[in-house]
């Protein structure tokens, strides 16, 4: 007991160390300089972190071994050729492969128009973008301002044109001008960066400044009319600063976060926000916070009861980098199965220290999620539940463990709940007056005052075939999207410009659309009216459509599936009723709302490429043709070859079974009264044994 | 003239009402396990566990049985004599469909050696050598389900498994309720029973033709005759 007593106190020091942020870093001075190796406080051009950090680091191994740089890029194929993806899809991560939340398009080489260029693409998803890869080469090899653009605006080149929306013309963008973006080493390895301050370079096309901008906060530049300038009083002499203002170290959670989805690590309350820039929150309601969620800032229902954290993990002081690690990180190191020989449990072979601070990997571990299909090839190399915890141990309580660890993932029981709102329906179909598609949230209501309230929600629970061939139930949120699709031979979705253009010509919405849409004359499109849901709204948004040029506009709908990973609560939180799922009202088919409509009345189908078993079916009513209904998703888990006693059974076994019995019970019933009737219930009666004895 | 018969030795009693308890209690919390709540306040978890043990028990009761009437003899009561089963049994039916009504006596007399006429014999084959070994396997297979998922699925997984256990568990039920009446058309409605629970039952005493009868055929050796007159 001592013991155990001296290792929790030696654990908790230690965590406790890795926590706490320490107040200086152990990073040597470095020599920030700019790409043609100056000094940036002698040049005053933006820093360059490829020829700063390069003299220590292999930067440009770092830049190409990093999917977050690449976005799979560089393993993108022919458009259309995936099997279950969009006709339009030329890959399977985040280049090429379309999003309809984000409505990005970028348009490959080799296509006939121009949709969105390179430049485009990084003012609009740059911010969700660490640099390097597509914002450094675009489609090709090397830097984009080192590349010869064709002088022919005619000819399409996404790496050197832009669309202007104006006229609908083709433009040469100049990268000379812009710069190009690197890899951000300071965004995530800097204590506070200042992403807003990148953000706004990169959607003001200055992207060489991009990554200066994030050193905004440490006092070493400042904003100076079109550029930054340097403080030379922070720079020592041989143009290097020290780690008192430029304090580097390991990635936290909140650097994740800056991209990812809510992260949370101080003392003020956490505020949430029903905003797609927190991708992660956004799609599945996930929040990675140590904080309790009765102590958070918003109004949640029930909140002085939830003294749980956001996620269990945070609270235990792990950080992103604890699963998600560098893959030749020497301390994490873990040999792929398929690589290692079977006999072999442990490969010694592994970096030095040196080794890795020359080359370390931005190719992080990566686990398997039916959203995130990008670096396929890294699929299942993070340090999974089982990799920490033994569940067979921990779970003593549970019977028929093998069964159901063989078809429920952890995630199933241990988060049953998100406390967060979550997308529920985006609908591309029209837009508002900001051009944004109306969006509904699950997980969130109005309350009595008027104020909002959030509720949460419980995930559905689908089956997603993992990397062993097993389909085990995850908790996914279902996210349906609509939007108009133009053209039939090369279907591709109708830009987001031309949608503004053909709905809110100057801004206001076409009288035609409004006369129609405005279903209670009072000259307001409130959010219940912006909904094309019968076929007069649907006919005048396509004939809209048609006359700006649009071809054969014609709504799709599309349910994509968001696994929940995070926001993983306590033990005693998880689902540990036995009846919660083995009972006729199980939890494994509850069903999950999708939409309060359908715009134009039609049904949406599940997207591709995601491993998750769609089984089960639509109700709450509308087939397609129906507009104005609910609509909701209830899973048939049978269908994916699940039995769960208490919830399946075979009607007619049933109904064999009842039949069975009541024509026992009627038969002998028969019997009986006859023998009754006949006299003959007491065969003996004429010749009482009890008067032979 | 009549004897009290000892028909059922301790044993057989013991033996018959364990496995019927048994089998109630498996029907009850096989109720439980199917439709979870219908039975008042038992949860399912510990449904399946009362369950899962009964099964066992149910197991071994019935090698016991087994290994009882194997050794004893006693199982050649079961076994249906070819020679006259087709007549006896179509005779018991013709019993039980019209002369039962006209109080013609029972078409073979019971005894403590010939306890089962033609088709109670062809039921208890039926129930204990398909349908409680079927409901045997198939519980046994759902139980190994938790260590060994593997052959479950080999033979054909959860959802026929369980069909085929849950329809047995209907033939079950179904046997019972005919089983129960059935006791009721001894010489009183509850001779029957009470021979189950005494071992004794009142007989009107043997004939010289089926004394010989008994004599002839294969008699239980340890069943014992006590004549109260």
């Amino acid at each position: 007991m001592m013991v155990l007593k001296i290792s929790t106190v030696l654990l908790a020091f230690v965590l406790g160390a890795d926590h706490q942020v320490p107040t200086t870093s152990l990073h040597p001075p470095i020599v920030l300089r700019d790409r043609g190796g100056e000094l940036v406080m002698d040049s005053g051009q933006p820093i360059s972190t490829s020829v700063s950090c390069g003299k220590c680091h292999d930067t440009d191994f770092i830049q190409r071994h990093s999917y977050h740089a690449s976005l799979d890029i560089d393993r993108t194929v022919d458009v259309g050729s995936l099997d279950g993806y969009r006709p339009w899809d030329y890959g399977r991560g985040g280049v090429g492969r379309w999003n309809p939340l984000t409505y990005r398009y970028l348009t490959p080489p080799g296509q006939q128009t121009l949709r969105m260029g390179i430049a485009d693409w990084i003012r609009l998803q740059g911010r969700w973008h660490i640099g390097g890869g597509p914002a450094l080469r675009g489609f090709g090899q090397v830097p984009l301002d080192e590349q010869v653009a064709s002088s022919d605006v005619s000819s399409v080149d996404p790496n050197h044109q832009v669309f202007d929306p104006k006229d609908g013309q083709l433009r040469a963008w100049d990268w000379q001008q812009s710069g190009v973006v690197e890899m951000n080493c300071f965004l995530c390895h800097v204590d506070h960066p200042d992403n807003a301050a990148r953000i706004e370079q990169l959607e003001a096309g200055k992207f060489g400044w991009a990554n200066t901008a994030t050193l905004a906060k440490t006092g070493l530049v400042e904003p100076s009319g079109e550029g930054w300038t340097y403080h030379r009083d922070a720079f020592e002499e041989d143009g290097s600063v020290t780690t008192e203002h430029l304090p580097l170290r390991k990635p936290t959670s909140a650097h994740c976060g800056q991209c990812h989805g809510l992260t949370h690590d101080g003392e003020e309350p956490l505020e949430l926000k029903l905003s797609l820039r927190q991708w992660s929150t956004a799609t599945k309601g996930q929040v990675f916070s140590a904080q309790r969620i009765s102590d958070s800032a918003a109004n949640i229902e029930g909140k002085e009861e939830l003294t749980r954290p956001w996620d269990a993990h945070a609270q235990a002081m792990l950080d992103c980098r604890s699963c998600h690690f560098s893959i030749n990180n020497p301390a994490e190191f873990r040999s792929s199965d398929r690589n290692r020989p079977k006999h072999l449990s442990y490969e010694p072979r592994r970096l030095t220290l040196s080794e890795y601070l020359r080359q370390p990997s931005h190719q992080f571990a990566k686990g398997q999620t039916a959203q995130g299909s990008i670096a396929g090839h890294l699929a299942g190399t993070m340090r999974r539940c089982e990799d920490c915890h033994d569940a067979p141990s921990t779970h003593d309580w549970l019977p028929y463990q093998a069964v159901h660890f063989e078809r429920l993932s952890c995630e199933a029981c241990h988060i049953s709940q998100s406390f967060a709102p979550a997308i529920e329906q985006v609908d591309w179909t029209l837009v508002d007056t900001n051009g944004q598609p109306p969006t509904d949230w699950r997980g969130w209501k109005r309350d009595a005052n008027g104020q909002a309230l959030v509720t949460g929600f419980e995930p559905v629970l689908l089956p997603r075939s993992d990397l062993n061939g097993r389909a085990r139930l995850f908790p996914i949120n279902l996210v349906s999207v609509w939007y108009w699709v133009a053209g039939a031979e090369q279907p591709l979705p109708v830009r987001e410009s031309d949608l503004q253009r053909a709905f809110l010509p100057n801004g206001i919405y076409h009288p035609e659309l409004a006369a129609v849409l405005d279903a209670d004359d009072d000259g307001q499109l409130s959010r219940r009216e912006l909904r094309l849901d019968t076929s007069d709204k649907v006919a005048v948004a396509k004939r809209l459509l048609t006359e700006i040029g649009v071809s054969q506009p014609h709504i799709v709908g599309e349910l994509q599936p968001y696994e929940l990973h995070h926001g993983v609560g306590p033990g005693r939180d998880a689902i540990r009723d036995c009846e919660a799922c083995h009972a006729k009202t199980s939890r494994l088919t509850q069903p999950i709302s999708l939409a309060d409509y359908l715009p134009g009345g039609v049904m949406p189908s599940p997207i591709g490429g995601t491993d998750v078993i769609f089984a089960g079916s639509f109700n709450d009513g509308p087939t397609e043709g129906e507009s104005n209904t609910s609509l909701s998703w209830r899973p048939n888990l049978r269908e994916a070859d699940f039995y769960v006693l208490g919830h399946d059974d075979w009607p007619w076994v049933n109904v064999l079974g009842v039949l069975s019995i009541l024509g026992t019970l009627i038969g002998t019933m028969i019997h009986a009264g006859l023998r009754i009737r006949h006299g003959r219930w007491w065969l003996d009666h004429d010749h009482p044994l009890e008067s032979e004895q | 003239m009549t004897e009290r018969v000892l028909i059922y030795t301790p044993y057989e009693r013991f033996w018959h009402w364990a496995q019927a308890a048994g089998i109630m209690m498996l029907v009850l919390t096989g109720a439980v396990i199917h439709w979870p709540g219908s039975i008042g306040v038992l949860p399912f978890s510990l449904a399946v566990s009362i369950h899962n043990v009964l099964g066992f028990l149910l197991l071994i009761n019935a090698f016991l049985g087994l290994f009882y009437y194997v050794a004893t003899g006693a199982i050649r009561q079961y076994l249906p004599e070819p020679h006259d089963f087709v007549s006896l049994g179509a005779a018991q039916l013709m019993y039980y469909m019209r002369g039962i009504f006209r109080g013609d006596p029972h078409p073979l007399e019971k005894t403590s050696r010939r306890r089962l006429n033609p088709l109670q014999q062809i039921t208890y084959l039926v129930i204990l050598n398909v349908l409680m070994p079927l409901q045997l396997i198939t519980g046994l297979l759902m139980w190994s389900g938790q260590m060994q998922p593997g052959i479950l699925s080999w033979v054909g997984g959860l959802p026929l498994v369980a069909a085929v256990h849950t329809l047995g568990a209907w033939a079950f039920v179904t046997f019972t309720i005919m089983h129960i009446y059935l006791t009721t058309t001894g010489r009183t409605p509850l001779s029957n029973l009470i021979a189950m629970i005494t071992g004794f039952e009142t007989l009107p005493k043997s004939r010289p033709e089926a004394a010989n009868q008994e004599s002839t055929s294969q008699s239980t050796p340890n069943s014992i005759n006590e004549v109260v007159t």
